[in-house]
């Protein structure tokens, strides 16, 4: 489970739901295949700000917040670093899924689940924000419309020193588990 | 035309007697399964290949369910191209398959797996004490115990404890469990196959809806935090239902999406007693005119008798959880009761039978 208790230093902005400030131990490295069988290691993005995104297709919200970190990559290509995990499905389901919802981002294949348990992964979907040296900073167990997020304010709270605020609105998608 | 005052009060009666029949049908909603009697059936699995990637194998669930009173697992065979087939058995659940290997030469893989078997309607009088036989350590522990995606700590515990707190026999513990389940819970119709059953997630989220995977594995997962024996018992429906309860059987003898999984506790001196609070919140979504209220008459007959009685319109594969498919490439599987195979080292989607592709067909025999 991921800890979540906020230590209130810098403020995000406005965005959609609810992003908590990362209060936890680092988070073990990875190497994963995507669905073309490349293998990602997260430590190949360290410099850059990483978006690890856990989802599965049967989650009915995941769908538009893939959308909606398509067009944050869109905005963002060489800033921030975006992998989406698909947890516990057939490659060919996921392959599937891809084939209607293309992403310019990889798409990770966690088939046993190994690191969405070493990440403390519960819900369907979550997320987590590290900073450039690959430390987790902000976490969300929900789905975020992640393109309305200032993305400038979020990246500016990455690279401070200082820890990072967590930021609830009222404007909150419901936190939701699954549907396909 | 002449409007009758007569004719239009006498047509105003028959009006209301017309618009009073749903609910007066609605008011003799009868479901109650009571065993009378073995049916016997046969299913067929038919598996294809279409685009052989290389080696391929199959594992595909047979009935290995053998209780006296309700469910007897027969013969199955199988005809196939495969290089080798052969019948194999988990280990842990005593869950039994057909495994098929055929070698990257194999240009059109297929298997075709019949299964026989018989089940009767079955019913557990919960008001009276019974005399079953003790459960053995070893179940006990089993069905007491976590899986994967049911585990009996944390949120589960603690909301298992809310939930029975208070009740002071099993009965009343496993009873407790059934409402609750029944009064939370929501059938999700878009919800892919018969859903997951990460119970933990769907506590933690608070949404609680799903299908019977979810929604059983739930009362599964509540029942053991109670230190309750409970397991999920993966099956399909194979006729439809006898009461009258479209949402309860299956339409037609094509089977292929027709997998329903049911649950049981152990009760003390009652032995295994069935519960399909899953099917309850089916009743409310699907049975015409759908999305009935819990106080229907026809959710109120379903839910009184699936607590302790369960129609046998239905076959029961096996309890396993978190099944190692001997020779698989890929990870062991929450569940077994659809049919599963590797095309080269891909797992293939089994909740997607029109690309994987299988079909099952069931036929009621006579006896």
């Amino acid at each position: 489970m991921p800890h979540g208790a906020a230590v209130p230093e810098v403020a995000l902005g406005e965005p959609t739901a609810e992003l908590r400030a990362w209060s936890g131990q680092p988070l073990p490295g990875f190497v994963l295949p995507d669905l073309t069988g490349v293998r990602h290691a997260l430590i190949d993005g360290v410099g850059r700000p990483v978006l690890v995104h856990f989802f599965a297709t049967w989650c009915e919200p995941c769908r538009p917040e893939l959308q909606s970190l398509e067009r944050l990559a869109a905005r963002a290509p060489d800033r921030l670093r975006i992998l989406a995990i698909s947890v516990a499905e057939p490659d060919g389901r996921v392959r599937r899924f891809f084939e209607q919802l293309p992403v310019s981002f990889p798409v990770l294949l966690d088939r046993d689940r190994a690191v969405a348990k070493g990440w403390g992964v519960d819900i369907i979907p979550t997320s987590f924000l590290l900073d450039a040296t690959l430390n987790p900073r902000l976490f969300v167990e929900r789905d975020l419309e992640w393109d309305r997020l200032d993305l400038t304010r979020i990246l500016e709270a990455l690279s401070a020193r200082a820890p990072v605020r967590g930021v609830t609105t009222g404007d909150a998608a419901s936190m939701r588990r699954k549907t396909p | 035309m002449r409007i009758n005052r007569r004719n239009l009060i006498e047509g105003g009666a028959a009006l209301g007697v017309m618009a009073s029949l749903p609910r007066l049908a609605h008011a003799q909603a009868t479901f109650a399964p009571r065993p009378a009697g073995w049916r016997n059936f046969q299913i067929v699995t038919r598996l294809e290949i279409a685009k052989p990637a290389g080696k391929v194998q199959a594992w595909v669930p047979v009935p290995a369910v053998n209780e006296s009173d309700w469910f007897r697992s027969g013969e199955s065979t199988w005809a196939t191209n495969a290089k080798t087939a052969s019948l194999k058995t988990d280990a842990k659940y005593a869950a039994e398959f057909v495994h098929a290997e055929w070698d990257a030469s194999e240009k059109a893989p297929v298997i075709e797996v019949t299964s026989r078997f018989s089940a009767q309607d079955r019913a557990v009088d919960v008001t009276r004490p019974g005399r079953a036989a003790p459960l053995s350590e070893a179940d006990r522990k089993l069905y007491t115990g976590a899986t994967e995606l049911i585990p009996i700590g944390g949120l589960v515990k603690q909301q298992s404890d809310r939930i029975v707190a208070g009740a002071v026999t099993d009965l009343q513990k496993a009873r407790r469990i059934y409402n609750w389940v029944v009064e939370n819970s929501a059938r999700n119709p878009s919800t892919r196959g018969c859903g997951i059953g990460d119970v933990a997630a769907m506590l933690k989220s608070g949404d609680l809806s799903g299908k019977c995977a979810d929604l059983n594995a739930l009362y599964v997962g509540l029942a053991r935090a109670a230190g309750l024996p409970a397991r999920d018992v993966y099956g399909l429906r194979v006729a439809p239902s006898r009461f009258g309860y479209r949402s309860l059987g299956a339409g037609s003898n094509n089977v292929t999406k027709a997998q329903h999984c049911r649950a049981e506790v152990y009760l003390t001196g009652l032995g295994w007693v069935p519960v399909d609070p899953a099917d309850v919140r089916k009743v409310m979504l699907e049975e015409p005119p759908a999305n009935l209220s819990l106080d229907d008459a026809k959710v109120v007959a379903a839910r009184r008798a699936l607590f302790g009685s369960w129609e046998g319109n239905w076959l029961a594969y096996n309890f396993a959880h978190d099944v190692m498919l001997p020779g698989a490439t890929g990870e062991p599987i929450a569940f077994l009761m659809y049919p599963q195979a590797e095309n080269g080292t891909e797992r293939l989607d089994a909740l997607d039978p029109e690309n994987f592709r299988y079909t099952i067909t069931s036929q009621e025999l006579s006896s």
